[in-house]
């Protein structure tokens, strides 16, 4: 993981696509849930959606708007802790998303919408809990 | 404290208000075109606006309910809505585009308290008039928020000032301190000031932990970043999180008085409570 981390922060499009790409495939289709949270764990996710990935172009932000949503699509009263740095006091997922509130793209403006309604409907779930 | 009560993530809820007003600007310039079908366009990313907030309200989350009902009273319907009504001269959007907005946000908003407020707006006499605190010119601006994606992309928001100003919170300035890898050569000052203390530490005390739990780090943590800024940033800061605290109901970032009693909902909840009073010593009068 620390390997696809190191590669992701090197700046490199190419590199960038392939492994949003393949982490959406394999968040998308991991049905356990040990495995689901060892892919969650230590920061790895936080760190690859953290980068700055809002300069390239809109087919990138594209399959990250789908990798984002992948993320959100797993996110439930127990996962979301994965998601949310308490040390930094920071929501990767949820900053990154909320930079493209006003995208062109009524795709991109409704999978960032989805998102936000995902992580406060887990808020509430908390909150009743 | 809250995640979504406090920067940055609070600003999104400005942000969506804002989009909502510069929608109606553009259903309001675009209604005079001919363009029938740009026309439809904007009126349905209009819609889809207002009912992305029903979803909002829909989650009966107490504390975002309050949030945005603020701000959408601070950024659009007390300046812009009731402002176009009760203007005496040229109105920025037309009445009949005002009153049309109204019906929509009626129409696709269930929230009982949201409607109950927009009915005491229209008809309680006393409330429409406090609309001049709200004055457009005032609410118009709002730092870090555009309409168009490409306008924030091609924008030079990345400075130190700007970063601190639109995530400045108590623990967002502790968590400074552990950015190693930070692209603001200012704060890898703080973070080597930081590191250097935390040996002192150890070799006088023999524990490495800064307490920042303590009142006197925190102010002083403080000092070193607010330290970092001119005395014009720092204004334009201080400003920025005063109009938001304004605008959501909440005490923000350097907003440390009650700026919150000047928020819209704070002022209509004041002048009904008045009423009421006045309505009840009438009532035991007679």
């Amino acid at each position: 993981m620390n390997e696809f981390i190191f590669l992701a922060s090197r700046n490199n499009r190419q590199i960038s696509l392939q492994i949003i790409k393949s982490f959406s495939v394999l968040i998308l289709n991991t049905t356990n849930t040990t495995t689901l949270y060892y892919i969650f764990s230590n920061n790895f996710i936080n760190q690859i959606v953290n980068n700055e990935y809002e300069k390239y172009d809109d087919d990138f932000l594209s399959y990250y708007v789908n990798f984002l949503k992948s993320l959100s699509l797993k996110i439930d009263n127990t996962t979301i802790q994965f998601f949310f740095q308490k040390q930094f006091f920071s929501f990767p997922l949820l900053e990154s998303s909320l930079k493209l509130y006003n995208h062109s793209d009524p795709m991109i403006k409704n999978t960032v919408r989805n998102i936000l309604l995902a992580i406060l409907k887990s808020k509430k779930q908390i909150q009743n809990n | 404290m809250d995640y979504f009560s406090s920067l940055p993530s609070i600003n999104y809820f400005a942000f969506l208000s804002c989009r909502l007003r510069d929608q109606i600007i553009k259903l309001n310039d675009e209604i005079f075109c001919d363009d029938q079908q740009n026309l439809k366009n904007i009126h349905d990313d209009l819609i889809d606006d207002i009912l992305f907030f029903q979803d909002i309200f829909s989650l009966k989350l107490e504390r975002i309910t309050y949030i945005l009902t603020n701000c959408l009273l601070f950024y659009v319907i007390l300046p812009f809505l009731c402002g176009s009504l009760i203007s005496m001269t040229k109105p920025r959007i037309s009445i009949s585009v005002s009153l049309y907005v109204f019906s929509c946000l009626i129409y696709y908003i269930k929230d009982e308290n949201f409607i109950n407020i927009i009915f005491l707006i229209l008809f309680e006499e006393n409330i429409i008039m406090s609309v001049k605190n709200y004055q457009v010119e005032k609410t118009r601006y709002l730092k870090g928020y555009y309409f168009d994606w490409s306008q924030q992309k091609k924008s030079n928001l990345k400075s130190f000032t700007n970063y601190i100003g639109m995530n400045f919170s108590e623990p967002f300035l502790k968590s400074l301190v552990l950015n190693n890898n930070s692209q603001y050569h200012e704060i890898q000052a703080i973070v080597k000031k930081y590191d250097k203390l935390t040996e002192e530490n150890f070799e006088i005390n023999n524990n490495s932990d800064i307490n920042f739990d303590d009142n006197a780090v925190i102010q002083e943590l403080m000092q070193d970043v607010l330290g970092k800024f001119s005395n014009s940033e720092f204004d334009v800061m201080a400003i920025h999180h005063q109009t938001l605290s304004k605008a959501t109901g909440i005490n923000i970032g350097l907003t440390t008085n009650n700026i919150k009693k000047g928020s819209p909902l704070y002022v209509i909840n004041r002048m009904i409570k008045a009423k009421l009073n006045v309505l009840f010593i009438i009532n035991s009068y007679y």
